[in-house]
């Protein structure tokens, strides 16, 4: 039991509202007719667009190229034509390429791997590929597997999906279970590394059955499946790799520096099809749900689909104010215009309902944030700093390690825009730097 | 339309107002009790503790045009709290005069709530104490004939190192059979209030417990290891009850759990130290009031390390201010 626990559990159990899709299958939606690719769909410098208005594309035909360091390619995930190409002057002139679909769905894939594969040949592969993490963060996956290609010792699939509502991992898991495992095999060969685990939520059952079905039936006798509690954020990487190695990511390393290969389950998947169907990264399982929502769903679908189209799948909307989130509850972020296309990083679409906001009232000091900050912060302390304009404390208070995770505005009792103020407090210290 | 939304998007159901509404919940065990031992004159008192408190922070508020936070319900716990911690023979007006110093002295003046160093109920307990104690150290047992009776503090304070024959048994004492303040009597109704308000997450279960420990070692200290005197220690005066409601408040104590711990473990150890020093039986008190003081500086002490950083730097001005 929680309450007893001498020091309570750092995070917060949160209501997980996954029960309307964890048991929906994934379904196909077909493809609009226009697909909007815009150049950045991934963290990094954008793409640079290496078509022209009439070509003929296939599913999988280069539309963006990688502009080097970190960036990334962007295929097309249709057959048809490019209808044009707009550049955005208010996103900083961000080329879109638009594609008419001709519902043919004529593939170009890519080539054949050799037998014996090389971590060399596997970045390359990821590179190609595109692909990006999935978990939400965007990070083009060749450069991470690059890095840490030499001192991995370790190899962490994160299955652990703690934002309530999404499912898209777990139904990955679910009807993916046996390509997830031969990819991990795969990689854990390629890598050497010494111990493979797959997080999952103690929750998720079906996933985990999946999985330990899999494991056994391909004798993954090397990976582990490590169930971490339902507590809000096990999916964030330093936190997890805490849990299950006991290692701690020291500020400003990276997972790679002890040791430590981390991806998605998603993002494992989307490998899986680059190294065994030589297919390039053009779709992706998302959940779209929320009470706003009529048909809550985990669909396949193609990157570059409008927001609008996948609503239209899943039955529209329910009458009365809404928003639109892209990615969870307590980490995702609003959006008004629903012909947003679905890019790399999207997870989820979360439709909820809009209440009125709740006026602020004074701290009570029940230090909830305090205890329940899952890096150690102290929230109230540092959004008084920044309240009183006491910049320099939040060095102090080591303010830039927050994880952004939201617990401290979800749990306080008085409304306080705890993570507002600790992400303007690092702002205004970014900005004394910058002086 | 819309702008400027931000995550999370979804927030927790508890509320300041929801926490104070517990705690109110918390106390009826220990209201009722008292209102069962003592009839009507207790009930009155009670109902005077809650709406003067209220009505000392609406007229505060109002008259300073300030927002008015009464609908928070934490005059209202202040105000049974203040009830609940006088015996029922206290004139009617220390009542008042209680809520008043409470809530004006110690909880509007610094700001409000969440503003105060000091614990308003208590801090106004200990002046009652200094400034009237003839008035309400007669002390009655229950019933509607009120025999006089000693409270069973009496027989083990200053200086005693053993339960002397004539005191009251542990039964009655746990029952409530004794005299003493209204809500501290019924030992029973004192835990059933906590194991709710472990239940709803209000407080910390090892709070209460860390400051009877401290008490129970120190007596036992005291005491020539004999435990059953160091249980009575635990079981007689204030000391549940204040463990309970009084430790446990958030305002005047620290913030993170850890210095929380430490902040009941020494409460305990000075009530334990102040119950066998002096003739002074209220001696929890004054251990909450001097760790109060002391509340910001176990903050510091206690600054956790975070995630991803070697040391740790104490945020000295930050854990000061309230």
């Amino acid at each position: 039991m929680d309450i007893l626990k001498f020091f309570t559990v750092r995070g917060v159990r949160i209501p997980a509202h996954k029960e309307k899709t964890k048991d929906l299958k994934v379904e196909s939606i077909k493809p609009s007719k226009h697909l909007y690719f815009p150049m950045a769909m991934h963290i990094g410098k954008p793409a640079k667009p290496i078509v022209t208005i009439g070509d003929s594309v296939k599913i999988g035909t280069l539309l963006g190229e990688s502009e080097g360091g970190v960036s990334t390619n962007i295929h097309s995930s249709v057959s048809g034509k490019v209808v044009s190409i707009p550049k955005d002057e208010s996103k900083k002139g961000l080329e879109t390429v638009i594609i008419e679909n001709d519902y043919r769905d004529d593939k170009v894939k890519l080539k054949d791997l050799n037998e014996s594969i090389t971590t060399e040949d596997f970045m390359k592969r990821l590179e190609e590929a595109g692909i990006t993490g999935k978990g939400g963060a965007g990070f083009p996956a060749h450069i991470k597997y690059d890095m840490e290609r030499h001192k991995s010792k370790y190899l962490v699939i994160n299955g652990s999906e703690c934002e309530p509502y999404s499912t898209a991992d777990h139904r990955c898991m679910v009807e993916y279970a046996s390509e997830i495992v031969k990819i991990i095999q795969l990689i854990e060969k390629t890598y050497e590394v010494d111990e493979a685990f797959i997080a999952v939520e103690e929750h998720m059952t079906e996933s985990r059955d999946a999985l330990k079905q899999a494991l056994k039936e391909r004798n993954a006798e090397r990976i582990t499946l490590y169930e971490l509690p339902a507590i809000y954020p096990q999916g964030h990487s330093g936190l997890q790799i805490h849990q299950i190695l006991g290692l701690e990511i020291e500020e400003g390393q990276r997972s790679g520096d002890i040791g430590v290969l981390q991806s998605n389950v998603s993002t494992i998947k989307a490998i899986y099809d680059a190294v065994f169907n030589n297919e390039s990264f053009h779709k992706r399982i998302i959940t779209v749900t929320g009470p706003m929502i009529k048909n809550p769903k985990n669909v396949m679908v193609r990157l570059g689909t409008q927001v609008e189209h996948i609503v239209e799948a899943c039955g529209g909307f329910h009458p009365g104010v809404r928003i639109n989130i892209s990615g969870g509850p307590m980490m995702g972020k609003s959006f008004e215009d629903l012909t947003l296309p679905v890019d790399k990083d999207t997870t989820t679409l979360l439709y909820l309902k809009r209440y009125g906001k709740e006026e602020e009232r004074a701290c009570i000091r029940c230090a909830k944030c305090v205890n329940c900050c899952p890096v150690s912060l102290q929230p109230i302390l540092i959004s008084n700093a920044y309240r009183n304009r006491e910049y320099e404390m939040g060095n102090i208070l080591k303010s830039e390690s927050c994880i952004s995770c939201g617990i401290c505005t979800y749990i306080c009792p008085s409304r306080i825009t705890l993570l507002e103020d600790i992400q303007k407090l690092n702002k205004a210290l970014e900005g004394i730097e910058d002086d | 339309m819309i702008k400027n939304l931000k995550a999370p998007f979804i927030k927790t159901k508890a509320s300041d107002h929801n926490i104070m509404r517990d705690v109110l919940i918390a106390l009826m065990p220990v209201s009722v009790m008292a209102v069962v031992s003592f009839g009507m004159r207790s009930f009155l008192m009670l109902i005077l503790g809650v709406v003067s408190a209220v009505f000392f922070e609406y007229a505060y508020q109002r008259i300073l045009k300030k927002e008015v936070t009464i609908k928070d319900l934490s005059a209202a716990v202040t105000g049974l709290l203040m009830g609940l911690s006088l015996p029922s023979t206290a004139p009617l007006w220390m009542v008042v005069f209680g809520t008043a110093v409470a809530i004006l002295l110690v909880k509007q003046l610094p700001g409000g709530i969440g503003k105060n160093t000091f614990n308003p109920a208590v801090f106004s307990r200990v002046l009652i104490k200094i400034l009237f104690s003839p008035l309400i150290t007669d002390w009655v047992l229950p019933g509607t004939d009120a025999v006089s009776t000693a409270t069973p503090l009496s027989f083990i304070g200053d200086g005693s190192k053993t339960i002397p024959a004539e005191a009251p048994s542990f039964y009655d004492a746990f029952m409530g059979n004794i005299g003493g303040n209204m809500g501290e009597m019924v030992k029973w109704a004192i835990l059933l209030g906590f194991a709710y308000l472990v239940v709803r997450k209000v407080i910390n279960f090892w709070v209460p417990v860390s400051m009877l420990a401290g008490l129970f070692l120190t007596t036992l200290l005291f005491g020539e290891s004999d435990p059953g005197f160091a249980l009575y220690h635990v079981i007689t005066g204030t000391a549940m009850f204040a463990a309970v409601f009084m430790v446990t408040d958030y305002t005047s104590g620290p913030l993170n759990n850890k210095a929380r711990i430490y902040y009941a473990l020494l409460i305990g150890i000075l009530t334990g130290m102040i119950r066998y020093s002096f003739a002074l039986p209220g001696g929890v008190g004054i251990a909450i009031l001097l760790m109060n003081l002391l509340a910001p500086v176990l903050d510091g002490y206690c600054t956790p390390r975070v995630f991803g950083h070697k040391g740790r730097v104490i945020p000295t001005s930050s854990v000061l201010r309230r």
